[in-house]
């Protein structure tokens, strides 16, 4: 059964993808989720049995484009995403990042060694103006959803996650407070099939099902990611919008 | 989401594998600290026991660097399996043995101690060779400490985690136990299904532990009555 390493911001996309995939097909795929960077480094360096990889930010993608890992069908950038400030149900309302200042609580964002949420974050935060006086106050996780589980369980009052989170995971236990739009690099994901892997042709095949079926194309959607697949490569900060 | 069963499941299929691989291993570093005297002894006791002292992180990133693909055996594997080791169920289970191999040695060592020599050369002198004195004459009387060693054991290859995610990562239904699925749920604000395994683990491990404390008992008296008898 192929194994596909996956950012963890796309760990409900892609599990309830599967099912369709399976139902409709009848075969299977298995998943591991993270940190992009975390993923990309088990896959380089350490010998992970990845046979496809669907990461976010191309720092990761460039990890395994480096070490000549890309399969036959090379680098898809498939979807797009934003970020988003979140807050707990009692945080002080925001309506520009700078704002932040106000408050003195904790915010959460990945951690941006592991995650790619959280470079885009402290892009998002540093272009704000804001962050050499919040830093001290900023907790790291190793990845976006655990940032976002900061916030839901009390420990931080913000967090800054992806659209898709907000969009995957409603709750009272946290309010959506601000869509950041510009001020960070644009965030695709890539999807790529591991050279010399023994499923990578399974892997592409799962892929080839993703972008072409209304249904799972239909859950991405609703997760608020957008698709981007005849997209060429992204072109710097501030593009969307 | 896995199911909770199939998490226990591969859970038990690890700490499993790592406790038949820890038992003999175990037993026989056990006699050689117990009752051998040799060079080398005061350093094979500092390497069993590492594991003790260390962040089983570092366990991991050592075990890492042997499974991997730069290591000995990764590149043994990988000519032999077309893959290595590292991140299969087969590394957390070795990394289970290496961290659980200390304690499992230690309450070995403790049973064994607490059999009569003269009883084992008795047997020798009567003729048996020395693998038969200690499945026939050892063994038997040390049964009640072995058995608690090897939960003891068993328990903590169960609740391993820092090494393991190292080595054999997160990967639900292949590399997922009980304790990084916790963590899985923790980082994702899943709270519920959190401390659903939690409790599972408490269970299993206070069962252990009893067990293991009222065979250690029952084992404390059984020599005690012994030596009494004996004298």
């Amino acid at each position: 059964m192929p194994l596909i390493f996956a950012a963890a911001s796309l760990s409900d996309v892609l599990t309830d993808s599967a099912q369709v995939y399976e139902r409709e097909t009848g075969k299977r795929v298995d998943f591991s989720f993270g940190g992009s960077l975390t993923l990309a480094n088990q896959i380089v360096q350490l010998g992970a049995p990845a046979d496809g990889a669907f990461l976010v930010g191309e720092r990761a993608i460039e990890r395994i484009a480096d070490a000549d890992l890309v399969g036959s069908n090379g680098i898809s950038p498939m979807l797009h995403n934003q970020l988003t400030l979140i807050g707990s149900s009692d945080a002080l309302e925001v309506s520009k990042l700078s704002e932040l200042l106000m408050s003195e609580g904790r915010i959460a964002i990945g951690n941006p060694d592991l995650a790619p949420a959280g470079e885009f974050a402290r892009q998002a935060l540093e272009s704000s103006g804001i962050w050499d006086d919040i830093a001290d106050r900023v907790i790291m996780t190793s990845d976006v959803r655990a940032a976002m589980a900061a916030v839901t369980s009390g420990n931080a009052e913000y967090a800054v996650v992806y659209a898709s989170d907000v969009a995957t995971y409603r709750s009272s236990l946290y309010k959506e407070l601000l869509t950041i739009e510009d001020g960070y690099d644009s965030i695709h994901y890539f999807f790529v099939s591991v050279k010399g892997a023994k499923n990578s042709e399974l892997v592409q095949d799962f892929f080839t099902f993703l972008a072409g079926s209304n249904e799972t194309k239909g859950i991405f959607d609703f997760a608020g990611f957008r698709w981007n697949v005849h997209l060429g490569p992204p072109s710097g900060p501030g593009t969307q919008k | 989401m896995n199911s909770d069963i199939s998490i226990v499941g591969l859970s038990l299929q690890i700490a499993l594998v790592a406790t038949a691989v820890t038992m003999p291993l175990g037993m026989f570093v056990a006699w050689l600290l117990v009752r051998k005297q040799f060079r080398g002894k005061f350093v094979l006791d500092v390497v069993v026991s590492l594991p003790l002292a260390l962040p089983p992180v570092v366990i991991g990133y050592a075990l890492l660097w042997l499974v991997g693909t730069n290591g000995w055996i990764g590149q043994v594997s990988e000519s032999l399996f077309g893959s290595t080791l590292a991140f299969t169920w087969i590394a957390a289970a070795l990394a289970a043995a290496i961290v659980s191999l200390p304690l499992v040695v230690r309450s070995f060592a403790a049973a064994l101690a607490g059999v009569d020599p003269k009883l084992e050369v008795a047997a020798r002198g009567l003729g048996a060779g020395s693998v038969r004195t200690f499945l026939t004459i050892t063994l038997p009387l040390a049964y009640k400490g072995v058995i608690a060693g090897v939960l003891l054991g068993f328990v903590r290859a169960l609740s391993e985690f820092g090494a393991t995610i190292v080595v054999a990562g997160n990967i639900p239904g292949r590399t997922q136990t009980v304790p990084s699925a916790i963590f899985t749920r923790i980082s994702a604000g899943d709270t519920d299904a959190a401390w659903r395994l939690a409790l599972v683990s408490v269970v299993l491990g206070v069962i252990a532990l009893a067990v293991h404390n009222w065979l250690l008992k029952r084992s404390a008296n059984g020599i005690e009555r012994s030596n009494g008898g004996g004298r």
